[in-house]
């Protein structure tokens, strides 16, 4: 009896309901790394029409081969309708839409590039989302839909469940848990749908009479309900997220919306394998900090960088002299050739301040407020140039005499802050700087105490104690856990020289990086990679200009003119070395001589450990992942433990562990679960549709499985009485001829989703219900 | 003899021996009906049972040979009764007539005085004929001019007719087709069957050549045996919810009765004696539940409009889906 038939619409509705439930809960999954939840909206709007397309077509009887190529089609006119340029009656692509769905792959490239979670949904984007939601709906439907192997689904959701895990190292747990009971959900009705399919067909009668619509259409109505349900509370989920999701992510406390490259800075620090990014040599073969960009603003309790247009005015070939630098200041000229080995970005690194660029492909312009390097087209990649850098060698004294009275009334916006200092913070700065006479001597105090032994770096405890991240709470938190690494040390400082109302800004760049030990036309060559990724603020002091500072401990390189302590302090000792045997700093840096190259500390020490801690952290993710794809797998096979203690008992009870073992073993082979199947009906079912019993030396197995239906059947119905159980070889046998001779999909299918096990999982929660009820 | 005696109802087959006999008596029959397991399986289950059995077929096909070929397999008195139109009621059960000598009148019994009786094209006779004969059925007895008479026992009619459309026939009423415990039909052969039929037949037939392999003492003890099967509840619900099922369905307008209910398990436990088995289990139901309901199901009229085929295939595919609809106590994975 196990003709197939069509489904009915119903039976489809409710498979596809399920199926798209499936599809927009996993999509909410992405809700923490992008801004808004209209992308998710424009996703939901793709994955629906992709499964009301589905399902009309095959409604219309469309031969089911032709659905899935015609729902790929139905994806790129929906997303040529929302997004393509150039398309014919909107929704006929032409070259010009691929070409325009190239420029917002690249755009979204870019965006994923430059921002961090969560990156703002331009338009980029939301195409590149919307054609992922296209692609995961597709396969969803055409696996639940086409194979019939909604089973398969899981690995098409995972796509989008992973990706948190990826870039945030974590995942919402109510968020699983809804799409995990959404996959359930869709196996369950799956299961309904074959054990209709499994009935008999009444030959020239009208498929919907009293008995079939009394006893298995409730069961599809209320499918149809609950994946409506499901539908519900993913929207719901992915519309409620941004707002209470503050909790997901590492810089969880900012809350609301960030645009920080901070995020994606830590995680390039924890990766525990460093990636040359780039290779530099100086002319006067001194290291360089390199600036990719300069985040200017707190907006909403974030650091950001503040947005500007780029002005084609401003070619790199010439640069114009830095703003409030003084004639009265030392500037010594540097030649700084860079080779750029890995690094995809619209900034391109340079060593400031810049004087001029020569050597680029593609267009590059700067920025006049930050003096940032961008192109809007061109990447930094394999490029090779030349940086004529200013090298600003102020004396304490300048800098002590720049009043903040003098700073330019538009450098306003670089003392903003978006709110009032904490308490906690307010008094700490008001301690620090409470012997500082000047605006420079408070921030030579501000680096010294943050370099100074009551603080520890670690890339490790932000993250523990969840508070990674750049904000005002992050750097109160920050300033209890004394622990944190350049982003909380760079904000840190920045925030607090602000509220001492000295300008301040933070820039992302590279530490100096590493001698290579080799020479490039006499020239040491100094290597960069993904672990030098730093932060460092940068403070503006009239008639010098924007002077960077190192409050990091234990990091690169403090500047000549801030190493100076403020008189009043009267501590000579530099602030980095005052730190021997502090407990976070793993490195001890050698004392204050010779300044620029020396205080850099070779983190390799600490690297390790960092690395080794990454790759504990990785580990166990990896092990948690493993152990939930596992699970039904691992629950399956204690099962099958449980049941052998059963046969090994005896009597009927053993009997029935035994068919119970094969019969599901079965199942999860593909076989259709029938309850009007007798033992002996499933038995002989079992073996016409396994190979491993048509073979020739099947005799033995086909002896045990008959041994086990008589067994069973004595167990169940006959008087009661002894019963010769079958033996666990038997068993053996059995699920050997079972298993062999089969694909190995569908061997592989069986043990890593043994579909026995839903049923079970789901008959099992439907008597629970029905008990409640 | 009587199943009433005691010395019979010792004389209890142990169920392996029933199963040895029975596989004795079906080889026997398909001697010389070929490729018919099926129904010979069947016929004697009903045998075993002690119903009645209708077997309904286009002519030709073998009905009348297998129901003499059963009544020569087994050693004990048959009775035949070729129906026709102008059959009167007294030519089955016997008349009165007067013995001049004895002033008296004796009874003079009809051919249902046999343990197993051949009705042949029972539906060519008239309605009074037919009701004669189904009251014997149930009633295992004959009164004729108030004096009544017991028939032999065990007493099984084995009764053969053409599908109702056809000419010249006066179609069994429901009340009487319940009186049989399973209808069966014979279906055409299959190739190969009918070439072997072609050489086995081509001179002589072969019904003359088999004689009795199981002797009347015999079958009264296969037939205790057969009651003696056990039943367990799960499955007695089972075998209820089956013929509820007939009732429930809406194409049909009478469902099956009680009666079929009980006269299902009956046969049940007669196919596990053959099968040497002293238990029933659902697939003995399964397999019986077609013969012994479907021809008790009384179809709507819009249910045979809607039916491309005859009444019979009708309620068969009803039957027929009931059971594979009808949850099997174990045997599927929701029962665990």
């Amino acid at each position: 009896m196990r003709t197939e038939l069509r489904r009915t619409a119903a039976q489809d509705a409710a498979l596809a309901g399920a199926g798209l439930a499936l599809v927009l809960a996993s999509m909410a999954a992405l809700v923490p790394l992008v801004q808004g939840s209209g992308w998710w909206w424009t996703g939901a709007l793709v994955a629906l029409a992709i499964f009301a397309g589905g399902f009309g077509m095959r409604a219309a009887r469309v031969p089911a081969a032709l659905v899935p190529p015609a729902e790929l089609l139905l994806a790129l006119g929906i997303l040529t309708l929302l997004f393509g340029e150039g398309a014919v009656l909107g929704v006929v692509p032409t070259a010009a839409t691929f070409e325009s769905f190239g420029d917002l792959g690249a755009a979204a490239a870019a965006t994923i590039r430059e921002q961090t979670a969560p990156v703002s949904a331009d338009e980029g984007l939301r195409f590149l989302l919307a054609a992922g939601a296209a692609v995961v709906a597709v396969v969803v439907d055409v696996l639940a839909m086409s194979l019939r192997a909604p089973a398969f689904a899981a690995f098409a959701v995972a796509l989008p469940l992973a990706v948190p895990i990826i870039i945030l190292g974590e995942l919402e747990l109510g968020l699983v848990v809804l799409v995990a009971a959404l996959y359930l959900l869709l196996l369950w009705v799956d299961v309904r749908v074959r054990r209709n399919d499994a009935e008999p067909p009444a030959p020239g009668l009208p498929r919907a009479h009293a008995d079939r619509r009394g006893r298995t259409s409730p069961a599809i109505g209320s499918a149809v309900a609950l994946a409506g349900a499901g539908l519900l509370l993913a929207s719901i989920v992915a519309s409620s997220l941004p707002m209470t999701g503050g909790g997901i992510g590492s810089g969880s406390i900012s809350g609301g919306t960030r645009v920080t490259p901070f995020v994606d800075l830590a995680a390039d620090l924890r990766r525990p394998a460093a990636r040359q990014v780039l290779h530099y040599t100086t002319s006067d073969d001194e290291r360089v900090y390199f600036g990719l960009m300069t985040l200017d603003e707190i907006d909403g309790a974030v650091w950001r960088p503040s947005e500007s247009a780029l002005d084609r005015s401003r070619d790199v070939a010439r640069f114009d002299r830095p703003a409030g630098l003084a004639e009265d200041v030392a500037v010594d000229e540097q030649d700084v050739r860079v080779w750029v080995d890995r690094l995809d970005s619209s900034w391109l690194p340079v060593p400031a301040p810049v004087a001029s660029v020569e050597g680029l492909e593609g267009d590059w312009y700067w920025d006049a407020s930050t003096r940032a390097v961008r192109s809007a087209a061109a990447s930094s990649d394999a490029q090779e140039y030349t940086v004529s850098r200013l090298v600003v060698e102020p004396t304490a004294e300048q800098l002590r005499a720049a009043s903040l009275a003098e700073v330019p009334a538009d450098f306003e916006r670089f003392t903003e802050l978006p709110e009032e200092l904490p308490a906690s913070v307010a008094d700490a700065l008001a301690e620090v700087t409470a012997d500082a006479a000047t605006p420079y001597d408070a921030a030579t105090a501000l680096q010294a105490w943050l370099r100074g032994p009551t603080f520890d770096y670690s890339l490790d405890t932000p993250v523990e104690a969840g508070y990674d991240g750049g904000s005002l709470e992050v750097v109160e938190e920050f300033l209890d856990v004394r622990s944190g690494f350049c982003v909380h040390f760079a904000s840190t400082m920045a925030i607090m020289a602000r509220a001492e109302g000295i300008p301040a800004r933070i820039v992302l760049g590279y530490m100096p990086g590493d001698s290579s030990g080799t020479v490039i036309d006499g020239r040491s060559r100094r290597n960069i990679d993904s672990h030098d990724l730093h932060t460092w603020p940068e403070l503006y002091f009239e008639g010098v200009g924007w002077v960077p500072f190192e409050p990091t401990p234990g990091r690169g390189v403090v500047p000549d003119y801030s190493r100076v302590t403020s008189p009043e302090a009267g501590d000579p000792e530099t602030p980095a070395t005052s730190a021997p045997g502090q407990p976070g700093a793993t490195t001890t840096p050698t004392a204050s001589a010779p300044v620029r190259p020396a205080e850099t500390i070779d983190p390799e020490q600490q690297a390790e450990a960092q690395a080794e801690a990454v790759n504990l952290q990785t580990g166990v993710g990896v092990l948690a992942c493993l152990i939930l794809l596992l699970l039904p797998a691992l629950l399956r096979a204690l099962r099958t433990a449980l049941r052998r203690g059963r046969i090994l008992d005896g009597g009927a009870d053993g009997a029935r562990a035994a068919w119970s073992e094969v019969r599901d073993t079965a199942v999860d082979l593909g076989e259709v679960p029938d309850h009007a199947a007798t033992v002996r009906g499933f038995a002989a079912r079992i073996r016409a549709d396994s190979p491993g019993f048509r073979a020739r030396d099947a005799e033995p197995a086909v002896l045990a499985l008959e041994r086990i239906t008589v067994a069973v059947e004595r167990a169940e119905y006959a008087r009661p009485g002894d019963v010769d159980a079958p033996t666990p070889a038997d068993v053996d046998l059995a699920v050997a001829a079972l298993r062999a001779e089969r694909p190995w999909w569908r061997a592989l299918l069986s043990i890593a989703a043994p579909r026995s096990f839903a049923i079970y999982v789901v008959d099992r929660a439907g008597a629970l219900l029905q008990r409640r009820a | 003899m009587s199943l009433q005696d005691p010395m019979i109802a010792d004389a209890a087959l142990p169920i392996g021996e029933v199963g040895a006999h029975a596989r004795r008596i079906i080889e026997n029959v398909e001697r010389v009906i070929d490729g018919k397991r099926s129904s010979v399986e069947a016929a004697l289950t009903v045998l075993l049972a002690e119903g009645h059995l209708l077997i309904e077929d286009v002519p030709g096909v073998g009905k009348t040979m297998l129901a003499k070929a059963l009544a020569r397999s087994v050693d004990c008195t048959v009775g035949r009764i070729q129906f026709t139109p102008d059959l009167l009621p007294s030519d089955v059960t016997g008349v009165a007539v007067f013995d001049a000598v004895a002033r008296d009148f004796e009874f003079k019994p009809g051919p249902v005085f046999a343990n197993l009786v051949i009705g042949d094209e029972i539906n060519r006779a008239s309605p009074k004929t037919q009701a004669a004969l189904l009251e014997c059925m149930e009633e295992r007895q004959v009164t004729v001019d108030g004096t009544s008479h017991r028939l032999a026992e065990p007493f099984i009619v084995i009764a053969t007719q053409n599908p109702v459309e056809m000419e010249g026939t006066y179609p069994l009423p429901e009340a009487q087709r319940d009186r049989f415990m399973a209808r069966i039909s014979m279906g055409y052969p299959g190739a190969r069957d009918e070439v072997a039929m072609l050489g086995a037949r081509a001179e002589s037939s072969p019904i003359d050549s088999i004689g009795p392999v199981v002797s009347e003492p015999t079958l009264v003890a296969m037939i205790r045996a057969a009651r003696g099967v056990y039943v367990s509840e799960p499955v007695k619900e089972y075998a209820v919810a089956l013929v509820r099922g007939t009732r429930a369905d809406r194409r049909v307008r009478l469902g099956a009765s009680p009666r079929a209910t009980l006269q299902l398990v009956r046969a049940a436990k007669a196919r596990a004696a053959i099968d040497g088995r002293d238990f029933v289990i659902p697939d003995d139901l399964d397999a019986l539940a077609i013969p012994v309901l479907a021809h008790r199901l009384v179809p709507t009229g819009r249910a045979i409009g809607a039916h491309d085929h005859d009444g019979a295939s009708l309620t068969e595919s009803i039957v027929r889906q009931i059971i594979g609809e009808t949850a099997v106590p174990l045997g599927s994975p929701r029962s665990e």
